[in-house]
């Protein structure tokens, strides 16, 4: 056969040298008798699985930082703002998961094969390590986000591992190297995962390969079936490639279509979470119920170890030549007893809640299920009125409002309410333009996808014109804040200029300037620069000023201050011009509170205590249905319940004189504070949370320091914001940078494998039809 | 092992050809999955260019008090640099030669060969590079050894007296300054 001789040359002088074409030509020329199957291909996947393990998993060691500081953000950077970060990291995730399963389903297929008897005892017992070492990766890998699962599972996990009569103290002091779960313990099971555990897998990996080649595939049960023989290259690689195949793109698209969920912070100090290992280890999670007070330690420490025991020991038990499944019946139902009831725990595991978790499902405000059925029947008769209405010529704008039912969850005095929507009077500070009010009434969901408002889409277009209208010009019945009275003006009608300044200074501070600005002179953590100090720096002139209260976004598109344009009438934002200009003269107060308070911030923030990390709220990605259940705890007491899975009839147990005056609306949140990047978003809200800010109507309750006084942690801030933005539409876990959307790759390469095997079908068509 | 004679492969034209055929389709599926892992792993390599660098000016602080035309280390006030995640303090090292209150000459402290950091000799009046031996004269320009070009000067302004210096890093070893 005339062949490239160059190559055969090359080939010879290098298997003189090494032996490795010899070495892989003997490989790749395995007999498996019986033939190739498919069910052999187990052992191949678990090979490419752990191979995809090891390379995502130094892919993620680029970015991955392993302190109770920067684990969380590093990872969350990785995936949302890395390109392909979402796939590295899904990969990765998901990989455990099915390894996890493939190595089960290998093991099991050995098992019903009888493929562990004589003379491959030693096989077996090398895979059963393997499992234990696989096992030691579901429990360490899941730490290493540092998040709120990840935290309390090894926490458990390692205090289990102390509950061990006699080695179990030692082994905790070793796994935890600290006398708490903290950036010690971190480090541990960091050093497990990547350096020690992947060492110990990859050398045992090698030995039940070669201890498995010496004698090969078993093979078939029935020894007429062996006399067929199949071969390992290529028809039994290409069964694995495959699978492989398979098993590839399952990987992708587990990565794009179920990320890992985003838990939030670990924080010790959370008592939301109800700690449950990963679902690996669910079964003994469940058996240790089973195991009250002394029997502890035989959940902990003797099921494990005698499930270890067991398996390995089978080959030496049942040590019977029979290796036909159905020959050897009372072993193999034990064997799918012993699975059915893994199983079986697991999904116990699964679905288990602790008292304290069904607590939270619970809605927590009780719903008088008359009052939704009232409402029922009150929109029902709105939606009559709406065609009603849509026929009648003469109705108008305020009439629509009260008969289309409007008022269930709108007022219109301009005072804060307890209703689920905004006070519209209110809302009108927020600028919204014509065509936004006209899209909010046919179709609410369009500005924001989680409101609870039902869009009036059968509302004719004249009817939508004068509803619009009549909120344009809606009048606060009593206004939002108490409006000092103007100075009167001296004899000649001039204003004393002196009582100008003193009338904008009480403007400014009932107006909700001091909201976002100081007047110390010092630097303040407030949103808004000090004004002493931004005046005598940048000494604006007054039409400057002017131009700043009115349009704030011509100085800076990015400015977060409101305009006053309607807030203010033009002697009221003369006489605060007049008085922020006057600042340029005024001195700084004496080393005052502010900075000290500023100073104490700044200490907190360093070295913050309750929180398990230094690292502060708005660069930490929370996890929103945890922020959901602390908003109610913390926040709607002055917020209400908005946008929440409210159920009509919902009634606030603030009412009347007790409802919170002149708080803000949060969904929608007023404009000024929202931005469609969630990085932005969180930055505008997380000033207020963290250090409070006084209320625009002096009678009502201002906004806590939530963040200086530590009432709540960074972690749990975290939580809330993510909370806050899910209820205006921004998704906080958004992915920034995806390389390629994960969907889109995903169909990409679906579309790429379904044109190769479409190729492949021609081509072996084309032979076939050639042939004949 | 078992020495065990090798059965062996049919040489029958069909089952060599539907033999090859499932070798090209294995090589399909692996070269797949090659390409579409590559892909990935090599892009989420590469760090997002995040608008170039900024053109802020940075402080030297004592410049008013500076003693005129004498090459002097300073350090710029702290900036902040800002990688994925972590955001660091840095202070940067610029030479600063003071022609008069508003008139200077800032270069960028590296070599413009290596980046190594070079040092002024007092008795001779030259930068001098401790590395390979580069030296220049006090208008940057190189008198002796590899360096192939002068030392970078950067971009500077006086405002009220004080200097103010935009940091920024240059491509080593070749003749043309190039920012990095």
């Amino acid at each position: 056969m005339e062949k490239k001789p160059i190559l055969d040359t090359v080939k010879n002088w290098v298997n003189e040298r090494t032996g490795l074409i010899t070495f892989f030509s003997e490989f790749l020329h395995e007999e498996i008798p019986g033939g190739t199957r498919f069910s052999y291909t187990l052992g191949s996947a678990c090979m490419f699985l752990l191979t995809m393990q090891i390379v995502s998993g130094i892919w993620q060691l680029f970015y991955y930082v392993p302190t109770v500081d920067y684990a969380y953000s590093s990872l969350n950077y990785l995936r949302l703002q890395v390109p392909f970060g979402w796939l590295i990291h899904g990969i990765h995730y998901w990989g455990g998961t099915l390894f996890t399963i493939i190595v089960g389903l290998h093991c099991l297929r050995v098992f019903i094969w009888g493929s562990y008897k004589k003379p491959r005892e030693l096989v077996w017992l090398i895979g059963i390590v393997l499992i234990v070492l696989t096992a030691l990766f579901m429990f360490t890998g899941p730490v290493l986000p540092w998040d709120k699962d990840g935290f309390f599972a090894g926490q458990v996990g390692i205090g289990i591992a102390g509950s061990v009569p006699i080695v179990g103290p030692i082994t905790q002091a070793i796994l935890q190297g600290a006398n708490k779960m903290g950036q010690m313990a971190l480090l541990r099971m960091y050093v497990l995962h990547v350096a020690i555990l992947p060492a110990a897998i990859g050398a045992f990996v090698m030995l039940h390969l070669i201890a498995f080649r010496t004698y090969g595939e078993s093979g078939p049960w029935d020894d007429k079936k062996r006399k067929k023989v199949g071969f390992f290259w290529p028809e039994q690689i290409f069964k694995d490639v495959f699978v492989t195949f398979l098993i590839f793109m399952l990987l992708v698209y587990l990565s794009a279509f179920f990320p890992a969920p985003f838990s939030g912070l670990a924080d010790p100090a959370d008592t939301l979470v109800s700690p449950k290992p990963a679902w690996t280890f669910l079964f003994l999670y469940q058996i240790l119920k089973f195991c009250p007070g002394p029997l502890e330690p035989l959940g902990t420490a003797g099921v494990p170890l005698m499930i270890i025991l067991l398996f390995g020991s089978l080959p030496f038990v049942d040590k019977s030549p029979e290796k036909n499944p159905f020959k050897r019946g009372f072993v193999v139902l034990c064997g799918f007893a012993f699975v059915g009831v893994v199983l079986y725990l697991t999904w116990l595991g699964f679905i288990y809640k602790s008292d304290a978790e069904k607590s939270q499902m619970e809605a927590p405000v009780t719903v008088n299920s008359q009052q939704i059925e009232d409402k029922k029947i009150r929109l029902a008769n709105a939606y009559t009125a709406m065609i009603a209405a849509n026929a009648n010529e003469k109705i108008t704008g305020e009439e629509l409002f009260k008969t289309l039912g409007c008022t269930e969850c709108h007022t219109t005095t301009g005072l804060a309410s307890n209703k689920q929507g905004p006070d519209l009077a209110m809302a009108k500070g927020n600028h919204r333009t014509h065509e936004w009010l006209h899209n909010q009434i046919i179709a609410p969901q369009s500005h924001n996808p989680r409101t609870i408002m039902p869009p009036f889409s059968d509302l004719s277009p004249q009817n939508v014109e004068l509803l619009v209208g009549y909120i344009e010009n809606l009048q606060p019945a009593a206004t939002a804040a108490p409006v000092p009275p103007p100075p009167a003006p001296a004899a000649g009608g001039a204003v004393d200029p002196a009582a100008s300044i003193k009338y904008g200074e009480q403007l400014f501070n009932t107006q909700g300037c001091v909201q976002c600005h100081t007047i110390t002179g010092h630097p303040s953590n407030k949103a808004g620069p000090d004004l002493i100090m931004a005046i005598k720096k940048d000494k604006p002139t007054k039409d400057w000023l002017k131009t700043q209260l009115m349009t704030p976004q011509a100085h800076n598109p990015l400015s977060i201050m409101p305009s006053f344009a309607s807030r203010l009438t033009e002697d009221q934002m003369n006489a605060v011009i007049v008085f922020l200009s006057s600042l340029s003269t005024r001195a700084a107060t004496a080393e005052s509170a502010a900075d000290e308070k500023a100073e104490a911030s700044a200490q907190g923030s360093s070295n913050s205590s309750s929180s398990a990390s230094g690292v502060q709220a708005a660069g930490i990605i929370g996890n929103q249905d945890h922020g959901a259940i602390l908003f109610h705890q913390s926040c709607i007491m002055c917020h209400g319940p908005h946008g929440n899975n409210i159920t009509p009839g919902y009634t606030s147990y603030l009412t009347g004189d007790h409802a919170p005056r002149g708080v803000p609306v949060l969904n929608p949140i007023d404009r000024a504070v929202y931005n469609a990047d969630p990085q932005l978003f969180v930055e505008h809200i997380d000033q207020f949370i963290q250090h409070g800010a006084p209320n625009i109507d002096s009678s009502g309750p201002a906004m806590p320091n939530f963040g200086d006084s530590h009432a709540l942690t960074q972690a749990q801030i975290a939580d809330i914001e993510a909370y806050i933005l899910s209820l205006n539409g921004v998704d906080r876990t958004e992915i920034v940078n995806p390389g390629i959307e994960p969907k889109e790759f995903f169909y990409m390469l679906a579309a790429i494998s379904s044109v190769i095997f479409m190729l492949a079908a021609l081509y072996w068509y084309m032979m076939k039809l050639l042939k004949i | 092992m078992t020495k065990h004679t090798p059965t062996p492969r049919s040489q029958e034209p069909e089952d060599v050809q539907k033999r090859d055929f499932i070798k090209g389709l294995t090589a399909a599926f692996l070269g797949f999955i090659t390409l579409f892992l590559t892909i990935p792993l090599v892009s989420y390599l590469i760090p997002s260019s995040t608008g170039g660098s900024d053109e802020k000016f940075l402080k030297v602080p004592n410049f008013p008090t500076l003693g005129t035309d004498k090459p002097t280390k300073m350090t710029t006030v702290e900036d902040v640099d800002v990688q994925a995640f972590i955001t660091t303090k840095v202070v940067y090292e610029v030479w600063v030669i003071k022609h008069a209150a508003d008139k200077a000459t800032v270069y960028s402290s590296l070599c413009p060969h290596l980046n190594c950091r070079y040092n002024f000799d007092s008795t001779k009046d030259v930068f001098a590079c401790p590395c390979h031996g580069s030296v220049f004269n006090e208008g940057g320009k190189c008198i002796a050894g590899p360096a192939p070009r002068p030392l970078d000067t950067l971009p500077y302004k006086i405002e009220g007296g004080e200097l103010f210096v935009q940091y920024k890093l240059f491509k080593a070893g070749i003749p043309e300054k190039v920012e990095a």
